[in-house]
């Protein structure tokens, strides 16, 4: 049996280190919980051992936006510097996240130690929001980053989205279309050369093969050459197998042609195209171009 | 013999053709310039990823880049290297299978360039948005 001393020890213990053990409890980044290890993690989501990290789909509390395995602070929320040592869920610190500065400072939570001001040497805030890793003030800085020169290849091109009519049905519609048109012309030049018609009934005696002046119907589209093969003037038709061999395709392929012009005309398709770079800086627009000569192979124009 | 002959060049042209068909050259694509020193640029770079459904791998944001896997055609692995610069570009360069450079810019095969280009094209557009949002937001506090 232990002395009454040693829980008389134990009380006092507990009773002084319960402030910091609150405190503790208390240090979770603005919206995460901790989980049943202790560890700061979004709600809904445990903290995985094995990948020293919070995993599962986090549900996001107000003021954030699911990204992956984390939540994200919308647009416009305004972020404040960690308090060093706060204890995560991973090792990379996590940034304080405030929907409103003051409102936050004006009514801390019990427990919680007003988040103090950024410093001056750092931006008065951010918008959008920083990721772990990032504080305002003990962020890796851009300027670490290469330039643009350093890892962008000479032919480096913006794309540019476009709209427009479709170049190649509109091209191959009217290619249809023509090609068809060309067949049936074939009609009244082979019934003009072999004489399509007669001035009389083939077993008529003293019958003569003619032309059968049916030609200039072939200018009508789509139909005109099957017509024209069928028809004559001042004659007597003895052969109408063309009207049908070479009419019918005709009339078809025109068809095909015109139905594929009016549906290419009728719809837009989106696509690309690849933009010169520019700059603005100041008044001045600096435009980059790879293609002009020059002894590097590359010009730099200057707008004002 | 010398049909044989004849059949395996037919065959090598319709194989070329095919495969030529198939291959589309686009330069190296980027997006830009934003703010430059603007340290909310790869997070909004990432974040419009996500948007659009690419997981960003293998994030390095002391150098500013980090990988995304292009889905265009499984059974490649094609990723999109992004890589935001202390100027405000974002240089986007796809490796992988397949996946050759040429004086001109990259060959590209199927669809992987039409992915490619949207994908750089979104960022252009989201990632613009987000910044002038942002701005405007700073403007009216």
């Amino acid at each position: 049996m232990r002395p009454p001393l040693t829980y008389l020890a134990l009380v006092v213990a507990f009773v002084a280190l319960r402030p910091a053990l609150a405190s503790a409890q208390a240090a979770c980044a603005e919206g995460r919980e901790r989980d049943r290890t202790g560890r700061c993690c979004w709600p809904a989501q445990h903290y995985s051992v094995a990948h020293a990290r919070c995993e599962g789909v986090p549900a996001c509390p107000a003021g954030f936006a699911e990204h992956g395995d984390d939540c994200v602070p919308r647009a416009g929320t305004v972020f404040a510097p960690t308090s060093p040592g706060t204890p995560g869920g991973s090792e990379a610190p996590e940034p304080e996240v405030l929907e409103s500065a003051s409102s936050a400072l004006d009514a801390p939570e019990a427990g919680v130690a007003p988040v103090p001001p950024p410093p001056t040497t750092t931006p008065d805030h951010v918008t959008g929001y920083l990721p772990r890793g990032y504080e305002v003030g003990v962020r890796a800085t851009p300027t670490d980053w290469p330039l643009f020169g350093e890892v962008a290849r000479v032919h480096a091109r913006r794309p540019v989205q476009t709209t427009g009519l479709d170049a190649g049905l509109l091209f191959a519609s009217m290619a249809m279309h023509g090609f068809g048109w060309i067949i049936g012309w074939l009609v009244p030049i082979i019934d003009e050369a072999s004489g399509g018609c007669a001035t009389a009934p083939s077993w008529m005696t003293g019958s003569t093969r003619q032309s059968c002046n049916s030609w200039p119907l072939a200018f009508i589209p789509i139909v005109g050459s099957f017509i024209s093969g069928l028809s004559s003037f001042d004659a007597t038709r003895q052969n109408v197998g063309w009207a049908y061999g070479l009419g019918i395709p005709s009339m078809l392929l025109q068809t095909a042609g015109l139905i594929s012009l009016i549906i290419s005309l009728a719809n837009t398709t989106t696509d690309y195209r690849f933009d010169p770079l520019e700059a603005e800086v100041g008044d001045a627009t600096l435009s980059l171009s790879f293609e002009a000569p020059g002894d590097a192979g590359a010009s730099l124009v200057v707008h004002f | 013999m010398s049909q044989t002959r004849g059949l395996c060049v037919a065959g090598l042209l319709i194989f070329l053709t095919a495969a030529t068909a198939c291959t589309h050259v686009v330069p190296q694509l980027v997006a830009g310039p934003f703010p430059t020193g603007d340290a909310a640029l790869m997070e909004r770079v990432i974040s419009v990823a996500a948007r659009r459904g690419y997981h960003a791998e293998s994030v390095d944001r002391t150098d500013g880049t980090f990988l995304v896997i292009a889905r265009a055609d499984p059974r490649f692995v094609v990723t999109f290297e992004v890589q935001c610069t202390a100027d405000g570009w974002i240089v986007v360069t796809p490796r992988g299978d397949r996946v050759t450079e040429n004086e001109q810019g990259f060959l590209l095969r199927g669809r992987v360039h039409e992915e490619y280009l949207a994908f750089v094209h979104g960022l252009q557009r989201d990632v613009g948005d987000m910044t002038e949002r942002a701005s405007l937001d700073r403007a009216s506090e």
